[in-house]
């Protein structure tokens, strides 16, 4: 059984958000909901600054607390790693999300509308999209995402997409299943974000996170994060978070 | 007769006073929070029975009502940057009524080998 694990090389991105698209894509989270999220910082004052960026999927820990707290048991830690929720048994609590240490959890205050996901298919849009794609119709939702995946066949690829349910990055783990990578890093054009089993030492997650510039998030919490970062272009003490949404700064 | 319910008063009212003494050492001696833990695990103690992070469920039952803590020791008002950047997941807009942010370093001070139930784990070496 491989150990999925996720490496993302700070020096290389460029904070271009593709993963972030990406994610939304592949995985049709809806509005204001971002399984993997790009954090850009700056510092200092201009015209002397210096911008630095981060992404930020679910760390999927070793020892996650969120798997600890979670009273039904909807959130549990898969034999590959992946740290998942099943959406059919989640209660809404919101125990998960108060104690994660990276604020990865989303909970799901109103049932998305059905608008998150364009319809291609229906007429006004596909007459609106016809001149731009030459009539091609493009999925307009994955169909994976109402599956049931894992041994125990269980919903957690993302179709808990409903009103009252927490949710969070998967490692695209309908895509995990086929053999391939989560859609954040096949979209990085950077090779900033590497996916792979950290057991095999030969593996490239496994090579890169031996840099002698890892380092993972908030180790002090002893979560035991599968997200190494490696690079020097980690933002200072003096940085500052850009586009932080209103209400939530200090 | 009368000298032995003297003496059996005497006895009992010296019991209850011990008892008392005893029972508020337990509960406020140095280190009461074990004690309201262990009986929250064991349901001595009613937080209720929904799990939830509103203030009438389980959670600030327990953390509110029962161990006592002030809201300000959870929501501070500022938090350092570095701390805040996760307290909340990105794109959220609290609302004005929001308490505020939480800094998980909080929740350490009981839950990482603490009093409480450990959730978080020792610092990888």
């Amino acid at each position: 059984m491989p150990r999925h694990g996720m490496v993302i090389d700070l020096d290389r991105c460029v904070g271009c958000r593709a993963c972030m698209e990406a994610c939304k894509v592949e995985n049709n989270s809806p509005q204001a909901i971002f399984w993997m999220y790009v954090f850009r910082f700056e510092e200092g004052e201009f015209p002397d600054t210096r911008i630095s960026f981060m992404p930020r999927p679910c760390m999927h820990c070793d020892n996650a607390p969120c798997v600890k707290v979670c009273p039904t048991g909807a959130r549990y830690k898969r034999d590959d790693g992946l740290v998942a929720t099943n959406a059919d048994t989640c209660i809404g609590c919101r125990y998960c999300a108060a104690v994660c240490p990276y604020g990865v959890n989303y909970f799901n205050w109103k049932e998305p509308k059905a608008n998150y996901y364009l319809n291609w298919s229906a007429p006004e849009n596909a007459k609106a999209l016809a001149p731009v794609t030459g009539g091609a119709v493009p999925p307009y939702k994955n169909p994976d995402l109402d599956s049931k995946w894992g041994k125990e066949q269980r919903m957690i690829a993302g179709g808990g997409h409903r009103q009252g349910v927490i949710e969070k990055c998967t490692f695209c783990v309908q895509r995990v299943e086929k053999g391939l990578k989560p859609a954040c890093v096949t979209a990085c054009p950077l090779s900033a974000l590497e996916f792979g089993d950290l057991d095999d030492p030969a593996s490239a997650v496994s090579k890169r996170r031996r840099s002698d510039r890892a380092f993972r998030l908030r180790e002090e919490f002893g979560t035991e994060p599968r997200v190494h970062y490696i690079g020097a272009a980690r933002a200072g003490t003096g940085a500052r978070e850009i586009e932080r949404p209103r209400g939530a700064s200090a | 007769m009368n000298n032995l319910r003297v003496i059996f008063l005497v006895l009992l009212v010296a019991g209850l006073f011990a008892g008392v003494i005893a029972s508020q050492a337990a509960d406020s001696g140095v280190t009461p929070w074990p004690s309201t833990a262990e009986k929250i695990r064991k349901g001595e103690i009613d937080v209720g029975k929904e799990y939830g992070m509103a203030p009438d469920k389980r959670f600030h039952r327990i953390h509110a009502d029962t161990v006592g803590l002030e809201c300000s020791t959870c929501h501070a008002d500022r938090i350092p940057a570095s701390a805040q950047v996760f307290s909340v997941p990105p794109a959220v807009d609290i609302s004005s009524a929001s308490p505020g942010a939480v800094d998980r370093r909080v929740c350490q001070g009981c839950h990482i080998a603490g009093p409480a139930r450990e959730i978080y784990g020792p610092r990888a070496p």
